[in-house]
């Protein structure tokens, strides 16, 4: 008999165990039931993360605006610091010019 | 030629089971679970294996329901999945040796006992001369002779092209002619 007949007659289809089919559709019924718990947890956890990153972002934002006023409130003191040795020194050279006439 | 004909699903299974009928799923499974298993079974030669692959493809399945388009495509889908699921668990088994056991060496290719018409020493024989050819030639000489694929067909389930195809059975069935005839000589 040539081959390709023989291999075409042996090579027939042959059926899985008689619970296949149940098995199968078992594992799918678990994993349906399965699956809104875990899409649960992942809403969970996409939760907390965007709690902490928004946390995280506001922790920042506050200590820039603190070294920022804090940069000001130097910068006013050093401002006012100027204006009170310019007016020392003009009070000063104005008694010295007074004292010369 | 099919020792079990592949029932047929019901008109619109596909669609049904694609709006997420858990019957019509069934109706599909009960169709194609014979050519999935088969083609599982004679690559891994145990029947457990075969059917831990065959329903790990099902399962996959059920996710991809909304991709399939036909009856055509889901045919094609199943023929791809599993055959490619085999290649790499072969592949990866030849990368670990491991021990078969006896009774499972001839699982794969013996036809059921109730089955007329069929020489069972001739099947083992060729069961085990098809285990030993390299994974894709084996995928190629299983869609060929078990799912009669033509060679254009065969490549667009592999992947690969039809020169490889032809050249695939060209090889497979001179070597194994081969193989049978020296058989033949030494007995």
């Amino acid at each position: 008999m040539d081959l390709e007949r023989q291999l075409r007659e042996n090579l027939a289809a042959r059926e899985p165990d008689a619970d296949f089919e149940a098995r199968v559709m078992a594992e799918l019924a678990r994993r349906r039931t399965a699956a809104p718990r875990r899409q649960h947890k992942w809403r969970w956890t996409a939760a907390l993360a965007a709690s902490a990153l928004a946390a995280a972002t506001g922790l920042q934002w506050y200590a820039v605006q603190q070294r920022e006023a804090r940069a000001h409130q130097q910068m006013l003191l050093a401002m006012q610091i100027t204006s009170f040795e310019l007016n020392q020194l003009q009070q000063r050279l104005t008694r010295n010019e007074q004292q010369e006439q | 030629m099919a020792g079990v004909a592949a029932a047929e699903a019901g008109p619109g299974s596909l669609e049904r089971a694609r709006g997420g009928d858990l019957q019509a799923f069934r109706e599909l499974l009960r169709a194609h679970r014979a050519r999935v298993f088969s083609i599982a079974l004679r690559f891994t030669g145990r029947r457990a294996d075969a059917e831990e692959l065959a329903q790990d493809v099902f399962l996959k399945l059920h996710g991809t329901l909304p991709r399939i388009e036909s009856e055509a495509h889901l045919k094609h889908w199943l023929l791809r999945t599993v055959s490619h699921r085999c290649i790499d668990r072969l592949r990866h088994d030849s990368r670990q040796p491991q021990l078969v056991p006896i009774e499972a060496l001839a699982e794969g290719m013996e036809p059921d006992v109730h089955e007329a018409g069929h020489d069972p020493l001739a099947g083992a024989r060729l069961g085990r001369l098809l285990r030993e050819l390299a994974p894709d030639a084996r995928a190629v000489m299983l869609l060929r002779f078990q799912e009669d694929l033509d060679p254009t067909e065969i490549a667009g389930v592999l992947g690969m092209s039809v020169n490889t195809v032809k050249s695939h059975l060209r090889r497979s069935l001179d070597w194994m002619r081969a193989q049978l005839a020296g058989e033949n000589h030494g007995s």
